[in-house]
């Protein structure tokens, strides 16, 4: 019988694995398959799972920092004080850098993007037919995030 | 064909700076989260343990000479002209730029940390669970990939 589950890059999925080994399946019985990701991808925000280091921070994290300074050397003449407008001039820098970003990059995420829950990794694994439940339950308890069941020799 | 063999080094790769101790995590790059309560609580999340502890120390110095919370409460209860005068502008000056480095430099890091632990980790299922000798299914032979 072969079981093929998929995961992400995670620690959860080599305790998986060294739970099946704990059931006695041997190395040579586990085939492991990590892909390659699809490059090109843009988020606001990366993720644990997808980080591509282009996502639209940078520009508002400059931005930001710029504003939030001209917003403290102003507030201390305008009238609401230096944390009001420090805190006003980080957000509108934020905001500005972000649609700056957004402008200059030409976001096509709508078809190519990248969800959290893509699969990044295949287990096969070939075991017994009554090993089967016992290895299904390990590969679920540790965060599979689909696992499939094939007759086989 | 021969097995290959099955590396001795566990963690080939990991995330080697001199500021910090060696590691090979995820961490979740909501981490800014954690800097813009304090500076340097991000950093310590991504284990740059002396980035963290002078980011720290200097931010709490910053904050106790610029009196950035006598300020802070005097806004809050709406007197914004003694605001203004309790603040210390020379030490307040420091404070922006300051508490946006290390925001974004503590995303930075926990970014860099998950590439270098998704680099890693699928090298190691390469080289560990690959192995020529498993059986495809649907092959007669008794091996071969």
């Amino acid at each position: 019988m072969y079981l093929i589950a998929s995961f992400h890059y995670c620690l959860h999925t080599e305790l998986a694995l060294a739970k099946v080994e704990e059931l006695g399946i041997k190395k040579e019985q586990i085939l492991a398959v990590p892909l390659g990701k699809k490059g090109e991808t843009r988020h606001i925000f990366d993720t644990i799972h997808h980080a591509d280091g282009i996502s639209l921070f940078d520009g508002g994290a400059i931005l930001g920092s710029v504003g939030m300074v001209l917003g403290v050397i102003y507030g201390f003449i305008l009238t609401w004080g230096p944390i009001i407008w420090g805190l006003i001039g980080l957000m509108g820098g934020i905001l500005l850098g972000f649609l700056l970003d957004l402008s200059f990059s030409k976001v096509r995420h709508s078809k190519e993007r990248v969800k959290d829950k893509d699969a990044e990794l295949f287990l096969m694994v070939q075991c017994d037919p009554q090993q089967v439940e016992d290895v299904k339950k390990a590969l679920w308890d540790h965060l599979a995030l689909g696992v499939a069941v094939i007759p086989g020799k | 064909m021969p097995p290959s063999p099955a590396p001795i080094v566990r963690r080939p790769k990991s995330a080697i700076s001199g500021h910090s101790i060696n590691v090979c995590h995820l961490r979740n790059p909501l981490v800014v989260a954690w800097s813009a309560i304090l500076p340097g609580l991000g950093h310590l999340y991504c284990v740059a343990i002396i980035e963290a502890v002078f980011l720290m120390i200097v931010g709490g110095v910053i904050i106790y000479y610029s009196h950035l919370l006598p300020a802070i409460g005097y806004t809050a209860i709406g007197s914004l002209a003694q605001a203004k005068e309790v603040f210390d502008p020379q030490w307040m000056l420091n404070l922006p730029s300051f508490y946006c480095f290390s925001i974004y430099d503590s995303y930075v890091k926990a970014v860099e940390l998950n590439k270098i632990f998704d680099q890693e980790q699928a090298q190691y299922f390469k080289n560990q669970y690959q192995s020529p000798l498993f059986i495809m299914p649907g092959s007669n032979n008794n091996g071969g990939i």
